[in-house]
């Protein structure tokens, strides 16, 4: 049986902050197993959004269905465990801990395995330092992670999401400030859990990285979505045209 | 956390350093020695205990003196109302009162974490100022500012101290126990996500209130230990000095940041420095407020020299020349497999 239910599917969805509407009765959907980019021009409501969906911020309106379920409360700890993770525009580790630590907090281990005498099991240090080769931050494993450079703090980022094997992964602007190698390997990435079925939503401005892997695309416009589409038809729309050098 | 000690070399070290601290009395050290010794002891056994929720989880807590107070009041009360005979017998309420008054500041917890950062540390002081007025004020019950009167215990005068020093001493020792078992749990793990950054913890999925809650409610359970004992050796518990909102309050925290926040044995060490220094002071200069001037320069020197407390400051630098020697060791092999390569070509 093949399963056509979109994985995430927001309807109508809006916020306000005081008379600024962010986002304005927004819908789409993503659907399982894709690379959905999500585009648009500086203060389109992108970020807003997907704090939204990843239970950071509350909406003043609409609805959000993740694996068919509604999500009533704005909550980052039950999205992360319902299998929708996130990483941040500016890379957001936890410096003053070591890189696998970075890892370990983000598996899924709770109820009375947090009171154990260790921070994971040999499994779960295992996956950690597996994730940790793929991302080339091997070698660094027990250095702090705020020592690391920029593009290396993104890619840890990235890994630690990755600890509890979420379904889907909102990565904001994955290649702001990072240098190509590492976008490179980024992609790379992207494409191999991207086999695994993992799905992936991409907030991103690098459009050489957006038209390469995702589709489709969903092009935002003032809160709300201005067209869904395949990389090419959204190359050729001119509202898109529009909307990013101003009609 | 990177630490400096493999976990064998830690436990030793503990066994070692707990072994010394309890034969310590038997040295021959008067009785006035002894006294400093106590003192020490609490501080240590508070600014550990203010560490889970300062130094571990980054819940800048001016509250420890609260629960301090607490458990001095309970032991006191324990004796006017139950009697719990003398002698060594009151010291077998201590943990008992520690974890009564654990479960008591689950609600105050509740209120405090409403807050974070600057609000937090104004809603934990006044948890002290408002426990110092009911103090003062509940007469019926706390005696108001006389206080209450605590059995003197049957101690024989040469070896009085003795007994409060090794009480002291345990209070210390589970604190430190429970100290070094959640930095190398995973409870401790989330304690240090949520001092890092609590948000981005919440989106890595960590439930964000167990460690918070389980940090105030430990804090406040060794501190409330400490209390009790405290109670027990001076005999006597009255508001200013239970729930001292300055001095007490101030010195737990400086013995922490003097030894370094977030570490095993910073409180421990800063302790150790503070507190004898403070106590001689007081001895020495006790007559005028200069004692307090010359308190304060020790703590300014310290500061001065290692900014981030003395363990922090150890810790790095060993850490530091470690990591140097380790990859100079890989460059020396690097270069040796090149000319290897070389002479294979060759």
């Amino acid at each position: 049986m093949i399963d056509n239910h979109p994985l995430l599917e927001i309807t109508g969805l809006t916020k306000r902050f005081g008379g600024i509407v962010a986002v304005n009765e927004c819908s789409f959907s993503v659907s399982p197993g894709s690379i959905t980019a999500l585009i648009g021009p500086n203060g389109s409501g992108k970020t807003t959004l997907l704090n939204m969906l990843s239970g950071y911020l509350s909406r003043d309106a609409g609805s959000i269905l993740f694996d068919g379920r509604p999500i009533r409360r704005p909550d980052p700890t039950a999205m992360y465990r319902l299998g929708m993770s996130r990483t941040f525009q500016r890379a957001r580790v936890l410096p003053d801990l070591d890189v696998l630590d970075n890892l370990l907090v983000a598996s899924p281990k709770r109820g009375l395995a947090v009171w154990g005498m260790s921070k994971a099991n040999r499994a779960t240090v295992d996956f950690a330092m597996h994730l940790l080769e793929e991302f080339r931050l091997v070698r660094l494993a027990e250095a702090k992670a705020g020592e690391l450079s920029y593009g290396q703090q993104k890619l840890l980022e990235f890994a630690a999401v990755l600890m509890g094997q979420p379904r889907m992964v909102l990565l904001d602007e994955p290649t702001a400030g990072v240098n190509h190698v590492m976008v490179d390997l980024m992609t790379e990435r992207i494409r191999e859990f991207h086999a695994t079925g993992m799905t992936f939503l991409v907030i991103e401005h690098n459009m050489e990285f957006v038209m390469g892997l995702c589709d489709p695309l969903v092009v935002l416009d003032h809160g709300t979505t201005l067209f869904v589409g395949a990389p090419a038809d959204v190359q050729s729309n001119q509202l898109v045209l529009d909307a990013y050098l101003g009609d | 956390m990177r630490r400096v000690l493999a976990p064998h070399q830690g436990l030793l070290a503990g066994v070692t350093v707990i072994t010394v601290l309890a034969l310590f009395p038997f040295t021959g050290a008067e009785s006035w020695i002894v006294n400093i010794g106590i003192f020490t002891l609490m501080y240590a056994a508070l600014g550990s205990a203010w560490n889970l929720i300062g130094g571990y989880t980054g819940y800048i807590s001016l509250g420890s003196v609260a629960f301090f107070g607490l458990g001095a009041y309970a032991l006191a009360l324990t004796f006017q109302h139950i009697g719990v005979g003398n002698g060594l017998l009151p010291f077998l309420l201590v943990p008992v009162i520690g974890i009564v008054v654990g479960v008591i500041s689950l609600p105050l917890g509740f209120i405090a974490f409403r807050t974070r950062g600057l609000p937090f540390i104004i809603v934990t002081i006044s948890l002290v100022i408002i426990l110092q007025y009911l103090a003062l004020n509940l007469t019926a019950i706390t005696g108001g500012a006389p206080g209450l009167q605590v059995p003197l215990a049957p101690f024989p005068p040469g070896t009085y101290e003795m007994y409060f020093y090794w009480a002291m001493l345990v209070v210390f020792a589970l604190t430190l126990l429970a100290c070094a078992y959640v930095r190398r749990s995973r409870l401790g793990l989330m304690m240090f996500a949520v001092r890092e950054d609590e948000d981005k913890a919440r989106g890595l999925g960590v439930a964000t209130s167990v460690p918070k809650f389980a940090a105030f409610a430990g804090s406040a359970a060794f501190s409330a230990m400490a209390g009790a004992v405290w109670a027990y050796y001076l005999s006597t518990v009255y508001p200013q000095f239970a729930f001292d909102g300055e001095f007490l309050a101030m010195g737990i925290i400086l013995v922490a940041y003097l030894g370094g926040i977030g570490t095993l044995w910073g409180p421990f060490v800063g302790a150790l420095i503070l507190t004898p220094a403070q106590q001689y002071f007081a001895y020495s200069l006790g007559a005028n407020q200069f004692y307090l001037v010359a308190y304060a320069a020790v703590f300014v020197l310290v500061m001065l020299f290692l900014p981030r407390g003395v363990v922090t400051t150890i810790a790095d630098k060993t850490l530091r020349r470690r990591r140097r020697r380790i990859s100079a060791a890989e460059d020396s092999e690097r270069q040796a497999d090149a000319v290897g390569d070389v002479a294979t070509v060759g």
